[in-house]
């Protein structure tokens, strides 16, 4: 009970000082009505997804339709909700798994160094020479293109990044006398890995998480938009592929699906900086 | 020259080749399907032909024999031959190449110098007006989407204004251009869309990297001998927080070519990225396995020599 | 009346600086810090005045108000600076740029961090002398390498083509001195210059500064907490505390006769701990037998492993404290993470209670951790920053003791009680950062002793302490010496922490230890010529 208490109390240490950043909070906010926007799609959509015909094709923003109709009619205000579903969804999952990997690996590299650690370096290495997109196409390529498998690939794009990460925290934690105590206190490797090592890790962590989940955002509307995405969903990125035709008879095919993308991604990006500012914060002495 | 260094490099690299290599090679081992389809194509080839093929790849021997045997091929420069195009795979990747090297080399260029051109001048004066307008533009930039900044710069530039040509690399009919500015002018908008995203994060690393400088305990030193401002930030501080530019757009390359992709696509770019996207879509596997590890290496190959340049830069390792 | 005048007039002309009742505040986000509150400061032509004072008693940031060399934030509120009779404080920024480097040099603590690591030696002297004087370029060459081997070092055409991290700490000093010499300054203030160096090499510098003072008639100024150096090279000190300048005098009489009551505190703080009885149960239990012990560690582009611990034998019994002195690269960190089984050992045997370490690591772990604990040099970092302190001292015992919730945190508050820290219930639920560096050292050793051990290693565990809390520390630490029996092995590169401490000790340099035995005939009677050195090289106040 008490610890519950205790964590409360945090969380509002935590708020008053994130409240004073204002890039945090525009990011924060900008965050929550597309998240409010994306699980209530159903509620604010005035047509079901891939709904073709709707109206006239190539129709300009009106009251009927908000953000005017596609080349096939489409809705675009109603795709638009629809789409940040997925965008939210699938990124989301992508940076918890990549996440958790990410963590367990690094730190157990970061703390044992030797023989695991190279082999955890060498493989990081790999993922950061290889172009993202290129190992992206390649497996969906031959793994098939559904929603699943992207948030697949996803995730084993995102995890070297925060693994490379933790290992530094870790292995620089490593070093600290408390560390040694702890060790000299005769506590097993994984409780000193993780809890004396990884809490100590966990502000690093979180706003990677917001930084990474931005990323997968971008790889995954880039997919979409080179054709390799879940075609039986409505995407952002599949939606700007649609438009590359159509830039003379309609430019706000391109503009909506396109902001909303990056909209979704400052939030993040501007969260993350937030966070940021919170955990190291810049002291003007 | 620290030899110890390049060797240790060296070794280092050697893993990574190996495993991009291995990691391809697992990558076609576990496609779903008959191995054999990915190299001569879904629709029935006569069978004489499949069985060369089964024996060529060495079907018939144990998984580490046949990955020998890749490697041999590879490494000698044999990355197979494409069965849609019926040419061998290196040379098809070969005679694609320059355009991408030619939009890869603009938008770095553009993108290190507009990085570092903003970074610093954003770092005259922390925590101001002009740091925080120059690090919420880079903010702005590295969140688009780099595909949706291209088209929307050809709606705006392109189509409406029509003073820019839409895509390709080159016009047809060249008309009252040179040669020269009507390549120049195809390449404009690609390069400012690829460079944008590594000018944003080259600004804020270049920031990062002289106020760090700036607050270093030799600086102090500088002033107590009575440097005036500005030569303690343009000779104290910037070199020293230019050095680490130079290995970070290293570590963007991969990053670059991932957006490479995207851009040719956007614009038409008949690069190796283009190439890559029909080969996906005509499911020519030997070409999608040759590119990726033909554009893996690269990356790590240009990786390493920036690495070792860098160290010849840096007099802390350059001499130990 | 002349004649008095004329005298006065003389002494006006000999006082070089005054400071008169500087304040210099700073201005934070948490308030305003009165950094500087009332300093009065008179410095003579050739003369070298130290400034003592503890952490955060202002006296760095004294030193460089100077030249206003202000942190971020800082401003002077009230005095003057004169010098040569003109208020620095009134000068513009030209002027002032003028003075820096030319008229009044500085040398700073830390020369691995204070020299550009990519600009060369030479290039970084040439242009403090290019700034300020009007020199042929193809003259600066020879100026250079002159300055350089007035501070005595060798091969100066070789140094000036050097980058610093090629040096060593006691070079780069060097350099530091010389560029500060380079303009034939009036003053140099010295900011806790030999802090970061050896004894012996702190030595060579403090020695260094005496002899280009009296040469050349350069004034000093010299900050430092260190009441030893001071008595060594200053004819007069100043005592700082709080950011005001609290007390003055000759250094001769200073020492002897103290006024204020601060004053006195640091003076008995620095000084010996009075010899109290030790446990001396020498002839019983041996409970650890080191026999040439070796530890070598591969360097990176070198065939040549280094020898950290050298064929290292000695032994210590229940009860003891045993004292290991020795400089940085002597090794003696190395042998503590030997003892503590944090490092493999290469070759040799060390036995812990009749016992191999080896077979304790590999059978009984839980036990050899419980009897052998360390306190460490860095008292914030050995703590985890994100527990509060009762879950800190209860990770030990939770793992050694199977105890109720209770029962645990009733040991803790034990703990908390032997360690002074008192009332245990307010500290029980504190953070580190919540703590002072005083404080959180106690922490440490409630820790170690936490796990009622056989063994306590103590590894420079008050080098990072103010003098006032040194002395109090150890205090603790013999206490507990004494009621536990527990034995202890005190490492420190200060002589003057061993010598009140310790039965017995052991100099180590290089890897060996080349003089053992009794604390008396070690510092009475030295046989090896480093222990020598070492001696002679730990300065003292004198009494």
């Amino acid at each position: 009970m008490i610890k519950i208490l205790k964590n409360i109390n945090k969380f509002k240490n935590f708020w008053k000082i994130f409240k004073q950043n204002k890039i945090g909070v525009v990011g924060l906010i900008i965050l929550l009505i597309f998240i409010v926007l994306a699980i209530f799609a159903p509620l604010f959509a005035t047509f079901p997804p891939l709904t073709t015909g709707a109206g006239e094709a190539f129709l300009n923003p009106s009251f009927k339709h908000l953000l005017g109709t596609d080349n096939l009619g489409r809705d675009l205000y109603s795709e638009l909700l629809y789409g940040a579903r997925i965008t939210l969804l699938v990124s989301f999952i992508a940076v918890i798994t990549s996440t958790v990997v990410g963590v367990f690996l690094g730190a157990i590299a970061g703390y044992y160094g030797g023989i695991v650690d190279s082999l955890l370096m060498r493989i990081t290495e790999m993922f950061l020479v290889i172009p993202p997109i290129f190992l992206a196409l390649v497996l969906v390529a031959i793994f098939g293109a559904n929603i699943i498998n992207i948030i697949i690939v996803i995730s084993i794009l995102s995890w070297p990044q925060t693994s490379r990460l933790v290992r530094a925290e870790i292995l620089s934690l490593k070093e600290r006398p408390y560390c040694k105590a702890a060790i000299a206190s005769g506590a097993s490797d994984f409780k000193i890995i993780f809890s004396e090592l990884v809490p100590n890790t966990m502000t690093t962590i979180i706003v990677n998480m917001s930084l990474t989940q931005a990323t997968a955002i971008l790889i995954e509307s880039a997919l979409s938009f080179l054709g390799f995405g879940d075609s039986s969903m409505v995407s952002w990125g599949l939606m700007l592929n649609n438009a590359q035709e159509f830039f003379r008879q309609s430019w706000y095919m391109v503009f909506f699906p396109g902001i909303g993308i990056f909209l979704v991604v400052l939030s993040l990006n501007l969260f993350g900086e937030g966070l940021n500012d919170v955990f190291n914060p810049r002291r003007k002495k | 020259m620290n030899y110890n260094y390049l060797a240790k490099r060296t070794l280092q690299i050697i893993p990574v080749v190996l495993g991009i290599l291995v990691m391809s090679f697992l990558m076609i081992q576990l496609a779903p399907g008959d191995v054999v389809f990915m190299f001569i194509g879904e629709s029935g080839a006569d069978p004489e032909f499949e069985a060369q093929i089964r024996k060529r790849l060495g079907l018939d021997k144990s998984v580490l024999e046949q990955l020998i045997l890749y490697l041999k091929g590879v490494l000698t420069g044999d990355l197979g031959k494409s069965f849609v195009m019926n040419e061998s795979v290196s040379k098809i990747i070969w005679d694609r190449a320059l355009p991408t090297i030619i939009l890869m080399s603009s938008s770095i260029i553009f993108g290190a110098v507009f990085g570092i051109l903003i970074g610093v001048y954003a770092a005259t004066k922390p925590y101001s007006l002009r740091d925080n307008v120059s690090m919420v533009i880079a903010l702005f930039l590295y969140s688009l989407p780099n595909f949706w900044l291209g088209q929307m710069l050809i709606i705006v530039f392109s189509v409406n204004w029509g003073i820019l040509p839409v895509s390709g690399m080159e016009s047809m009919i060249l008309g009252d251009k040179s040669f020269l500015m009507d390549r120049l002018t195809h390449l404009l908008l690609p390069t400012i869309t690829l460079g944008s995203t590594l000018g944003a994060f080259v600004m804020r690393f270049v920031r990062a990297s002289m106020i760090e400088a700036l607050g270093q305990d030799y600086i102090l030193t500088a002033k107590s001998k009575g440097l005036s401002d500005g030569k303690i930030f343009f000779k104290h501080a910037l070199k020293n927080a230019l050095l680490p530019v130079v290995t970070y757009i290293g570590l963007r390359l991969g990053y670059m070519l991932s957006g490479a992709v995207v851009i040719e696509s956007v614009f038409g770019w008949p690069g190796l990225g283009l190439l890559m996207l029909d080969a996906l879509f005509e499911r020519d596997y030997p070409l999608i396995m040759g590119l990726f590890i033909v554009i893996s290496l690269s990356v790590t190959i240009i990786t390493f020599i920036i690495d070792i340049l860098y160290t010849y830069l840096d007099p802390r390792i350059r001499l130990k | 009346m002349f004649l008095i005048l004329e005298g006065k007039n003389r002494m006006e002309n000999n006082k070089l600086l005054k400071i008169e009742n500087l304040k210099m505040h700073i201005k934070t986000y948490m308030g305003t810090v009165k950094a500087v509150d009332g300093v009065n400061i008179d410095i003579n032509r050739g003369e070298i005045v130290g400034i003592v004072g503890e952490s955060g008693s202002g006296k760095s940031l004294t030193s460089r108000t100077i030249l206003k060399l202000l942190p971020e934030g800082g401003e002077v509120v009230s005095g003057k600076i004169l010098f040569h009779n003109k208020d620095l404080l009134k000068l513009n920024d030209n002027e002032l740029r003028n003075i820096r480097g030319s008229k009044i040099s500085f040398i700073f603590q830390n020369p691995s961090t204070f020299l550009n690591p990519v600009l060369k030696i030479g290039d970084q002297i040439a242009e403090n002398i290019l700034l300020h004087q009007k020199i042929d370029k193809r003259e600066i060459k020879n100026i250079i390498i002159s300055v350089l081997s007035d501070v005595g070092l060798r091969n100066p055409d070789k140094i000036i083509n050097c980058f610093p991290h090629q040096l060593s700490g006691g070079m780069q000093q060097r350099v530091m001195i010389a560029m500060a010499i380079s303009c034939k300054p009036d003053l140099i203030i010295a900011d806790e210059c030999t802090t970061a160096l050896d004894v012996t090499t702190q030595l060579q510098i403090l020695d260094l500064l005496k002899n280009i003072s009296k040469k050349t008639n350069i004034s000093i100024l010299l900050i430092t907490h260190n009441l030893a150096v001071v008595s060594y090279l200053c004819s007069r000190v100043y005592v700082m505390f709080e950011g005001k300048t609290i007390e003055s005098g000759e250094s001769k009489n200073f020492f002897s006769r103290p006024q204020h009551e601060y004053t006195k505190k640091l003076l008995n703080a620095s000084k010996q701990i009075e010899n109290s009885k030790f446990y001396s149960n020498h002839e019983i239990n041996k409970i650890l037998n080191i026999e040439n012990l070796n530890k070598n560690f591969n360097l990176p582009g070198s065939n040549e492993p280094l020898k950290a611990v050298n064929d290292l034998s000695f032994s210590l019994n229940e009860g003891e404290i045993f004292g290991i002195a020795g400089e940085s690269g002597s090794g003696k960190t190395t042998v503590a993470n030997l003892l503590m089984g944090l490092l493999e050992v290469n070759s040799g045997k060390i036995t812990f209670i009749n016992k191999e370490i080896n077979q304790y690591l590999k059978y009984e772990k839980k036990n050899f951790r419980k009897n052998i604990q360390m306190v460490f040099q860095d008292p914030y970092g050995s703590l985890n920053p994100r527990k509060t302190i009762g879950t800190t001292l209860s990770l030990a015992i939770k793992i050694h003791f199977k105890l109720s919730e209770d029962e645990i945190k009733n040991k803790v508050f034990e703990l908390l009680e032997k360690v002074e820290l008192t009332p245990p219930e307010v500290f029980y639920e504190r953070h580190p950062h919540e703590l002072s560096g005083g404080q959180q050292q106690r922490v440490a050793i409630a820790r170690a002793i936490s796990t009622e051990p056989k063994l306590i290693i103590s590894d420079e565990a008050v080098a990072s302490l103010d003098m006032s809390i040194r002395s109090e520390i150890l205090k603790l630490l013999k206490k507990i010496n004494i009621e536990t029996k527990v034995s202890m092995i005190m490492i420190s590169h200060d002589l003057s922490v061993l010598k009140n401490m310790c039965n017995r000790i052991a100099i180590m340099h290089l890897g060996k230890i080349v003089e053992i035995g009794d604390k008396e005939k070690i510092l009475g009677s030295p046989q090896h010529n480093y222990t020598k050195k070492l001696i002679s090289a730990t300065l003292e106040i004198p009494n």
